[in-house]
């Protein structure tokens, strides 16, 4: 074989590992939440080797563009999906696994339209305090929305 | 290089034999439709290879059309579950 060739087998087989990773995580992860995060980001990078692998193979313009294509398609749709699903996952309160130290979104989420209220104070270190929302008027100064609806949004 | 392909479509097959696992033991509906996803991306990446191993560019669009559906699928499951599906 060709040295083209071995670029070409190595960078499949690189995109088949990732995406061998992704299906081992899908089974090993303790819940949902990593599960996604495991399989989401593995298989994009392992779609990115194995399209490689079929550029370097081809090689004509043609093939080169679909090949591009296809990975900026990718790079722009999975983690759209991953977080429309794991948006969707949270305000159906799927549980986090028994270990969760921390869950900085907690009541945060209005349950009837769906919508962060005000912001949230992201802590950098797990288990000092819970997350704070910073007031919706003191942040833009719009007084209507000042209302405290803190009920709880999603039982974690 | 049709060979070493071949493996390669072998391996594919039974990673998307372990993300079956996951669709069918998941124990709540987001864990199965990320397994379905998993498995629409493994279908891609299957007819990325089998372009290379017959030569031809022609399947190259087989894998956008199958990424774009497995996309297109997952938002439709996240819309589905935030409006109150049954988990």
């Amino acid at each position: 074989m060709s040295t083209k060739e071995w670029l070409t087998v190595i960078a499949a087989g690189a995109g088949v590992f990732f995406m061998v990773v992704a299906a081992v995580g899908l089974n090993r992860m303790p819940d949902f939440y990593t599960r996604m995060h495991g399989a989401t980001k593995s298989t994009t990078l392992g779609i990115s080797f194995i399209l490689l692998g079929s550029a370097l193979h081809f090689g004509t313009p043609f093939a080169i563009t679909k090949a591009v294509l296809v990975v900026v398609f990718f790079f722009l749709t999975a983690p759209v999906a991953a977080h429309a699903l794991a948006r969707a996952a949270y305000f159906r309160a799927v549980p986090t696994c028994p270990s969760t130290a921390l869950d900085e979104l907690k009541g945060h989420y209005r349950p009837e339209t769906h919508e962060l209220e005000g912001e949230v104070k992201l802590h950098c270190c797990a288990g000092t305090a819970a997350a704070e929302v910073v007031s919706a008027d003191e942040h833009n100064s719009a007084p209507a929305n000042a209302s405290g609806e803190t009920g709880g949004a999603v039982e974690g | 290089m049709s060979g070493a392909m071949n493996l390669l479509l072998l391996v594919l097959a039974s990673s998307m034999g372990l993300c079956f696992v996951r669709l069918l033991r998941g124990p709540s509906l987001p864990d199965r439709v990320v397994a379905l996803d998993q498995i629409g991306v493994h279908v891609a990446a299957m007819a990325i290879l089998y372009s290379i191993a017959q030569g031809r560019v022609v399947f190259l669009d087989a894998a956008v059309v199958a990424s774009l559906l497995s996309f297109l699928a997952t938002v439709a499951f996240a819309r589905y579950l935030e409006q109150g599906a049954e988990l």
